[in-house]
C-alpha cells in the first residue's frame, strides 16, 4: 500500500464524536520489585478528553500475601502511591489484595515471584541516519527456559539555556547583585512511555542480543550535551508478557492496514465484591537489574539543528538608569553590558525568564549524583 | 467406437443373400432395453456382420426385440419397424444402415473405406456455419426421423458455440417461446431441451452475442450446434433480452452475473480493470475498505467464499496488499457470483461462490491484446494450434511499481519494495464432437520489502484438467482434476543473531465428476462425485546464517480429505412453478501424522491446562466431520413478468483463515477442522421478488435473507496466530447471523443503462464463552467488522455513439464498525488506551463518485488492431473517506486520526489493444 499511501492516502486529525464513558475504571500500577523499594500506584480511569490530572484512590489498604497467609503491608503517601522499603520475600508466589476505602476489596492471581537476570549491556546505534535507537541485550546462564522480560528506563539529559545568568535582581535593594547558583545549566529527566518487552520462546538460547528499546531523533535535546539512560528490567511471567504485549498492541501499533484489532486487555487483578466491575493494572513480582549508558554529544554526529524549547528566544538591554524598573515577574537578568570594551556598565541584558532559568522548562540544576 | 464414423456403401442384394446362406448368420438372444450400438455389438459377437452407420442418428433408439434363431433381416425389419430407418448389407457381410434411402446400387470401390467421412454438413442436425450470415437463416432445421420415437416431446441437445473463436457460451439461453420453454447452457456451453415435436421457431441469446432464431422441425431427439455472432457494435439488446428472462424466469437466485465488457466499463482505481472491485459494487458484497479485495458477502467473512478460477480454489485472490485482485481482466470470460441459492455441486465455503472462467483460445484465428496502465502492463496471445480442435491462451501481466517507488521522494517510501506478476496459459482441445479436454495453469506472484529490513512473498499455484464428456443428448458429464496451492515466506536478516525465515503452505489436489442428465423438458437431475486432499505446511520458521540463534521451529503438518457427493433435481411442477432439490454430503477426515493436545475438562484451553498428547500415526484418522448439506429453490410465476422465489442452503465449510486483523493479511494462515476447531455450517433462507417492466427494458429485485452461522472462528485478547503449536488456546467459537434486503433496478438497454441498488444488511456475532475470557461484549451480540447496514450503489453508464461512453459510479455507504477508546488512564507517566465494547462505534460514512471516458476505436471489423482509451477519475470529489481511525499516545497526549487511503482524485488514463 506504502507506495499508493505516498501517491494519495493522507492522515487527518480526527475527533471522535463525544463519547462520555460510563464508569471509572480502578487502575492498579502493580509491579512490586522484589530488590528494592516498591511503589503500586491506584488511580482512576478518565473520559479521552478529560485534561485533568488523574483521580487517585486514596485511604486504601494494600498488601501482598503468600500462600501461607503472610502479609506484607504497603504505606500509602495520600497521593494514591502505596510504598514498601526492600524487602525480603521468601515465599515463591504472591498474591497483591486490596481493600478501597468503601471497602471494595480486589485480589490477583497468585505470581510466581522471579529472578531478572543481569543486563549485559545497554548499547545505542543510528538507524538511518536521523535516529538513536537504544539496545539492551542480556542473557540467563541460570535459567535455560525461555523467559519473558520488560525494559522501562528513566533517562536524564543535560541541557543549558541560551544565556547563563550571573546577575541575580535584588527585590529589595532593587539593583543586580552577583548570582551564586547555576541556572542555566540543568538535567532534564523523563521516563519511559513506549512498552518494551520480549520473549526468548522463539531463540535456542535464552539470549536476548540488541533488542531495539526506544528510539529518538537525532535532532532531540537529548543529544545535545550529554545523554544518560538508567535501563530496568524485570523478568514477566508468560501472562504478564501477553498482558503487555496486549496493552501494546492497542496502544501503538493501531492505524496500520495490517494492524491488529484492539481487545480487551484480561487483568490478572478482579474485584470480590463485584466480579463484574472490569479492573485494569497487572500484578507481577520480580527483581530488577539495572544499567546505566552515558552518551556525550561528541560520539554522535552532529544534527542540521536541535530540537530546544528556546528557539524563540531573544535577548534585551535595560539601561542602568531605569534598572529599579526591571519587570522581575517576567524577566531574568543575564549580565552587564559595558561601554565599550568595559568597565562602565551602560545597561543590563536581560531575556524571558524561561530562557535564562533552566528550570522553567522541567529540569533541575542540581546534578545528579551518577553524572560523570 | 469403430463405427462411429459412418459409411456409405452399396451392394448386390442377391449375392447378399447368398452369402447369408453361406455363413452360419443365424442370430439368438434377449434384447432388451439396449442402445443401439449395444444391440449392434451383440450381433457382431455372434455372427460375421459388420455394421455401419451414423451414431448420432442412433443415440435415442432402444432396442427391445427377441430373436431365436433369426435371420438378420428379420431381426432388423423387426428393429426397424415404425422407423424411418433403411439398411443394406453387402457381400462382404457388411451391413448399412440410412436414414430413409436405403442404399440400393453399386458404388465406386473407394467408398469401402471405414475412413471414408461422409461429409457432416449434409446433415441440417450437425450444420455448422463459418459466414456470420448464416446464422439468422430462414432455412428450416430438420431434426430426428418421424416417427423415430412414440413419444410427443423430443430432446434437442448441442453446443454454442462462438463462431469467430470457436468458444463454447456460457448461460447462453436456448428457448422458444409457444409454449414457453427454456434452457441455458451450462459451463461447457451445452444445453439441452426437450420440445413438444413439430415446428418451432428456436431462440438463442447470449451475452454480448448477437440473437440467433432458427426455423425447426423436431422428431426425435436430435442434435443442433449454434454458432452464435460477437455483438461487435456494443448495443447489447441481446444481452439483456437473455439475461431479463433469466432474472425473472430462471430459478436461480442471488446469482450475479457480469462479462469483461461490464468490467472494462466501470471506472478503474489506477486503470485496472479488475474482477473483485467489480464485485465489490453489487448489492450484497461489502468490504471493511478500499484498498482490499477481500470481500463479504451477506454478513459472512471473506474466508467464507469460494474463490474458483477454471474450478480451481484460489486462496489469496490478491496482488498488492490487496489493491488488485489476482486475476487478469483481460482474459476472464464472466463471473459468476452466488450470494444464496447456490446448486448442490458447489461447496467448501459458507458464503458465496465466486466463479471465475476465463476465455478459451481463439480457435480459428490468432490473435492477441494487451494494455498498459500506471501500474501494469499485459498482454495476452491465443490462437489454434490444430484449426477447430485445438486451441492455446497465454496471459501475463507485471507490474513496475518498484521503479515507480524509487521515483517517490520521501525515504520510508523509495526504500521500499513491491512487486508482483501473474501468468496463465490455457488449452483446450476438441476431440471429437463427444470429448473435449481443457487444462488450466495459472500462478500468481507477489513481493513487498516495506522500509524495514523483513521481506514478504507469496504465491498462488493452480493446475486444472478437465474431460467433458457427451454420453448422449440427455447426458453429459465432467471429469476435473485439479491442483491448487499457497505459500508464503516471510524473512528478516537485519539482526544476525535474530535472522530467520519463515514458510507456510498450502496445498490442495481435487478430482471430481459431475454429470448433468436431463430426463425431459420439465425435469433435469444433476449428480456428482469427488475428493479433495489437503496438506498444509503451517509454519517452517528457520534460522538463517551462522549467527542467527533462532530456534528452528515446523509446525506439524495437516492434512486431511474431503469427499462429497451431490444430487440435485429441477423438476418443472407446471409452467408457473418450478422447483430445485438438492443435497450434498461432505465427509471431512483431518489424518495424521499429528499429535493433538488434550485439555483438562471445563477449564479455560490454556498451555497450562494440557493433560496429555495423543499422538496419531501417518494416514491414522484423527477426527472426522460431516453431514448433509440442503439446497432447496423454488420459483413462482406470479405474471409473465414477475416472480417469486425461495431458497434455502446449508454449507459446511472445513477450512478456515485465521486472521485477527482488519484486512485479509498475505500472512494470515488457513487452518483445517480438527478435533478443538469445529467446521463453520452456515445457514440461509432467502426470498425473491422479481420483475420486468416496461417493455421488460427495466428489470426489478428485492431480496432478503436470513443467514444463520455456527463455529465461526474469534480470537482471545493477544492471540497469536503465526507458529503457534497449538491454536486451539487462542481462538474463541462465535455465532454469527445475519439479515438483510437488496433492492435494485436494473436497465441494461438503451443509451443509458446500469443499475441502483440500495441494500439493508447487518452482521452480528456472538462470543458467550463459559468464562470471561471466552467472553467478548458481554456475551451478547456484536456487529462485525463488515456490517455496513445501508449502502447504495448507482453504476451508471451513457453511450453518447458507439465509440464513446461514459461511466459514472456513486458509492455510499455506512461506516464500518470500530472499536474506540472511550476513557485513558496513566500508567508509570504514559497514557493509555480503554477501548470500548467490540465495534460499539463507525468510521465515517463512506462516498465516493467515480467517473469513466471510454474511446474506442474505429468498428471496422477487419482492422489490424482494435485499440480502446480509457480515461477515468476515481474519487472525483477528492473526499477523505476514512479507511481507519486510530487513537495513538503521543508525548502522554492521545490524538485521533484517520487514515485515507484514496484522499485524492486519481486520474488514470490507460491504453488497450486487441489485434
Amino acid at each position: 500500500m506504502f507506495f499508493l499511501v505516498g501517491l494519495s492516502a493522507c492522515i487527518d486529525p480526527y475527533n471522535p464524536p463525544e463519547i462520555g464513558q460510563s464508569e471509572s475504571i480502578l487502575v492498579i500500577d502493580g509491579f512490586v520489585n522484589s530488590s528494592g523499594p516498591s511503589k503500586i500506584t491506584l488511580s482512576r480511569s478518565q473520559n479521552l478528553n478529560d485534561p485533568s490530572q488523574p483521580i487517585y484512590e486514596t485511604g486504601a489498604e494494600v498488601w501482598v500475601e503468600d500462600t501461607q497467609g503472610n502479609k506484607v503491608f504497603f504505606t500509602e503517601d495520600n497521593l494514591g502511591g502505596y510504598h514498601l522499603t526492600t524487602h525480603t520475600f521468601i515465599a515463591t508466589t504472591y498474591q497483591l489484595k486490596i481493600r478501597l476505602l468503601n471497602q471494595k476489596e480486589y485480589e490477583s492471581d497468585f505470581v510466581p515471584k522471579l529472578t531478572s537476570p543481569e543486563i549485559d549491556a545497554v548499547t545505542w546505534g543510528l538507524t538511518g541516519t536521523d535516529e538513536v535507537e537504544l539496545s539492551v541485550s542480556t542473557h540467563d546462564d541460570l535459567s535455560i527456559e525461555s523467559s519473558y522480560y520488560r525494559w522501562t528506563f528513566d533517562e536524564t539529559w543535560e541541557y543549558v539555556t541560551p544565556y547563563y545568568s550571573s546577575l541575580v535582581f535584588n527585590e529589595a535593594t532593587r539593583i543586580p547583585d552577583q548570582r551564586n547558583d547555576n541556572i542555566t545549566t540543568c538535567w532534564r529527566s523523563g521516563k519511559s512511555t513506549n512498552i518494551a518487552i520480549e520473549s526468548t520462546t522463539r531463540f535456542t538460547e535464552n539470549r536476548i542480543s540488541n533488542f531495539p528499546i526506544d528510539r529518538f531523533k537525532l535532532s532531540s535535546e537529548r543529544f545535545k550535551i550529554k545523554y544518560s539512560v538508567l535501563v530496568k528490567q524485570m523478568a514477566l511471567t508468560s501472562d504478564a508478557y501477553n498482558y503487555w504485549k496486549q496493552v501494546k498492541k492497542s496502544n501503538e501499533d493501531l492505524g496500520t492496514i495490517f494492524g491488529p484489532l484492539p481487545s480487551e486487555v484480561i487483568s490478572n487483578i478482579r474485584c470480590v465484591t463485584n466480579p463484574d466491575e472490569p479492573v485494569i493494572g497487572f500484578f507481577s513480582i520480580s527483581s530488577i537489574t539495572t544499567k546505566r549508558l552515558f552518551i556525550p554529544s561528541r560520539e554522535l554526529p552532529t544534527p542540521a539543528s536541535f530540537d530546544t524549547p528556546y528557539p524563540a528566544c531573544t535577548l534585551s538591554e535595560i539601561p542602568v538608569q531605569i534598572i529599579s524598573e526591571f519587570n522581575s515577574e517576567r524577566y531574568l537578568l543575564v549580565g552587564p553590558v559595558y561601554l565599550g570594551g568595559g568597565p562602565i556598565i551602560v545597561a543590563y541584558s536581560y531575556s524571558d525568564k524561561f530562557c535564562v532559568d533552566c528550570r522553567l522548562s522541567g529540569g533541575t540544576n542540581i546534578q545528579p549524583d551518577y553524572w560523570e | 467406437m469403430r463405427y462411429s464414423t459412418f459409411v456409405f456403401v452399396s451392394i448386390q442384394l442377391l449375392s447378399m443373400c447368398a452369402y447369408a446362406q453361406e455363413a452360419t448368420q443365424l442370430i439368438t438372444g434377449n434384447f432388451t432395453n439396449l442402445k443401439f450400438s449395444e444391440f449392434v455389438s451383440e450381433i457382431e459377437n455372434q455372427t460375421d456382420y459388420r455394421f455401419y452407420y451414423n451414431a448420432s442418428q442412433f443415440d435415442s433408439l432402444i432396442i427391445n426385440t427377441r430373436a431365436n434363431r433369426k435371420s438378420i433381416d428379420e431381426v432388423l425389419n423387426e428393429v426397424f419397424r415404425e422407423t424411418e430407418f433403411k439398411y443394406t448389407i453387402d457381400r462382404n457381410a457388411y451391413v448399412y444402415i440410412t436414414l430413409r434411402n436405403p442404399i440400393i446400387a453399386e458404388l465406386p470401390t473407394y467408398f469401402f473405406s471405414k475412413e471414408f467421412n461422409a461429409i457432416q454438413s449434409t446433415d441440417p442436425d450437425n450444420a455448422r456455419f463459418t459466414e456470420a450470415e448464416k446464422v439468422k437463416t430462414e432455412k428450416v432445421f430438420v431434426i430426428g426421423t418421424r416417427g423415430a420415437n412414440t413419444k410427443a416431446t423430443a430432446t434437442l441437445a448441442g453446443f454454442v458455440r462462438n463462431i469467430k473463436t470457436g468458444e463454447s457460451l456460457i448461460g447462453a439461453t436456448v428457448m422458444i417461446e409457444k409454449p414457453l420453454i427454456g434452457a441455458a447452457t451450462d459451463g461447457n456451453g451445452y444445453y439441452s431441451i426437450t420440445l413438444p415435436k413439430g415446428n418451432h421457431i428456436l431462440k438463442i441469446n447470449s451475452l454480448g452475442m448477437k440473437g440467433v432464431e432458427k426455423s425447426i422441425i423436431i422428431h426425435s431427439d436430435g442434435r443442433l450446434n449454434i454458432d452464435m455472432e460477437e455483438d461487435v457494435l456494443p448495443l447489447k439488446e441481446v444481452i439483456i433480452e437473455s439475461s431479463r428472462d433469466e432474472t425473472v424466469m430462471g430459478l436461480q437466485m442471488g446469482l450475479e452475473k457480469f462479462d469483461f465488457k461490464t468490467m472494462k466499463q466501470l471506472p478503474a482505481a489506477l486503470g485496472e480493470v479488475d474482477v473483485i472491485k467489480t464485485v465489490l459494487t453489487l448489492p450484497g458484497v461489502q468490504t471493511v475498505g478500499e484498498g482490499t479485495v477481500g470481500f463479504n458477502v451477506r454478513g459472512g467473512a471473506t474466508d467464507q467464499n469460494l474463490i474458483l478460477f477454471n474450478e480451481a480454489t484460489i486462496f489469496n485472490p490478491s496482488h498488492l496488499f490487496g489493491f488488485f485482485s489476482a486475476f487478469n481482466a483481460d482474459i476472464v470470460k464472466n463471473v459468476e457470483l452466488y450470494k444464496s441459492g447456490v446448486p448442490a455441486e458447489y461447496g467448501g465455503r459458507i458464503s458465496s461462490v465466486l466463479d471465475i472462467t476465463t476465455r478459451e483460445g481463439n480457435k480459428r484465428k490468432w490473435s492477441g491484446s494487451g494494455g498498459i496502465s500506471p501500474i501494469t502492463g499485459r498482454l495476452a496471445f491465443e490462437g489454434p494450434i490444430i484449426k477447430d480442435k485445438l486451441s492455446f491462451l497465454i496471459s501475463g501481466r507485471s507490474t513496475y511499481s518498484d521503479w515507480l517507488l524509487s521515483k517517490i521522494p520521501s525515504s520510508t517510501i523509495n526504500q521500499s519494495e513491491a512487486s508482483f506478476y501473474d501468468l496463465n496459459a490455457n488449452l483446450n482441445y476438441e476431440i471429437d464432437s463427444k470429448n473435449s479436454l481443457t487444462l488450466t495453469a495459472y500462478t500468481s506472484h507477489d513481493e513487498f520489502k516495506l522500509q524495514s529490513d523483513t521481506a514478504y512473498s507469496y504465491k498462488n499455484h493452480v493446475l486444472g484438467l478437465k474431460w467433458k464428456h457427451i454420453f448422449n443428448n440427455r447426458l453429459f458429464g465432467t471429469i476435473t482434476a485439479n491442483y491448487s496451492g499457497y505459500e508464503y515466506t516471510i524473512r528478516s536478516t537485519a539482526n544476525p543473531i535474530n535472522a530467520f525465515n519463515l514458510d507456510y503452505s498450502i496445498q490442495q489436489l481435487q478430482a471430481k465428476t459431475d454429470f448433468n442428465y436431463f430426463i425431459n423438458s420439465k425435469h433435469s437431475l444433476s449428480f456428482g462425485t469427488g475428493v479433495l486432499r489437503y496438506d498444509l505446511e503451517p509454519g517452517n520458521y528457520q534460522p538463517v546464517g551462522n549467527e542467527s540463534i533462532v530456534t528452528p521451529d515446523q509446525l506439524q503438518s495437516e492434512q486431511a480429505f474431503e469427499s462429497f457427493v451431490y444430487v440435485g433435481s429441477q423438476f418443472e411442477v407446471n409452467p408457473k412453478l418450478l422447483l430445485y432439490g438438492g443435497i450434498r454430503y461432505s465427509l471431512f477426515t483431518n489424518l495424521g501424522p499429528h499429535d493433538v493436545y488434550l485439555y483438562s475438562q471445563g477449564t479455560v484451553k490454556d498451555i497450562s491446562s494440557i493433560t496429555d498428547t495423543t499422538s496419531f500415526a501417518k494416514g491414522e484418522k484423527i477426527v472426522s466431520y460431516g453431514g448433509p448439506e440442503y439446497r432447496i429453490s423454488a420459483r413462482y410465476n406470479y405474471t409473465r413478468n414477475a416472480s417469486f422465489k425461495l431458497s434455502y442452503n446449508r454449507h459446511r465449510q472445513y477450512l478456515q483463515m485465521l486472521s485477527n486483523t482488519t484486512a485479509i493479511a498475505p500472512t494470515d494462515v488457513w487452518k483445517l477442522s480438527d478435533p478443538y476447531i469445529k467446521p463453520l455450517i452456515g445457514d440461509q433462507v432467502s426470498l425473491g421478488y422479481y420483475f420486468n417492466y416496461g417493455k421488460r427494458s427495466i428489470e426489478v429485485s428485492v431480496e432478503a435473507y436470513y443467514k444463520w452461522m455456527q463455529n465461526f472462528l474469534d480470537y482471545k485478547g493477544g492471540a497469536e496466530l503465526i507458529q503457534n503449536q497449538h491454536i486451539e488456546t487462542d481462538v474463541l467459537n462465535a455465532k454469527g447471523k445475519s439479515y438483510g434486503i437488496e433492492m435494485m433496478i436494473k436497465r441494461t438497454s438503451g443509451k443509458l443503462n446500469g443499475w441502483l441498488s440500495y441494500t439493508y444488511s447487518r452482521s452480528l456475532l456472538q462470543t458467550k464463552g463459559a468464562t470471561s475470557v471466552e467472553t467478548i461484549n458481554r456475551g451478547s451480540f456484536y456487529p462485525s467488522n463488515f456490517d455496513k447496514p445501508h449502502a447504495v450503489n448507482l453504476i451508471s453508464n451513457y453511450k453518447f455513439n458507439r465509440r464513446f461512453s461514459t461511466s459514472i459510479n456513486l458509492v455510499y455507504s455506512t461506516g464500518r464498525p470500530i472499536t474506540l477508546p472511550i476513557g485513558k488512564y496513566n500508567v508509570d507517566g504514559a497514557d493509555r488506551l480503554i477501548y470500548s465494547d467490540r465495534n460499539q462505534y463507525r468510521i465515517p460514512d463512506y462516498f465516493r463518485t467515480d467517473i469513466s471516458i471510454n474511446m474506442e476505436g474505429n468498428h471496422k471489423i477487419k482492422k489490424m488492431a482494435h485499440s480502446y482509451w480509457s480515461l477515468s477519475v476515481y474519487n472525483l470529489t477528492s473526499r477523505r473517506n476514512a479507511y481507519s481511525v486510530f487513537f495513538t499516545s503521543e508525548n502522554g497526549e492521545i490524538k485521533g486520526y484517520k487514515l485515507s487511503i484514496f484522499g485524492t482524485a486519481i486520474p488514470t488514463l490507460s491504453y488497450n489493444f486487441k489485434f
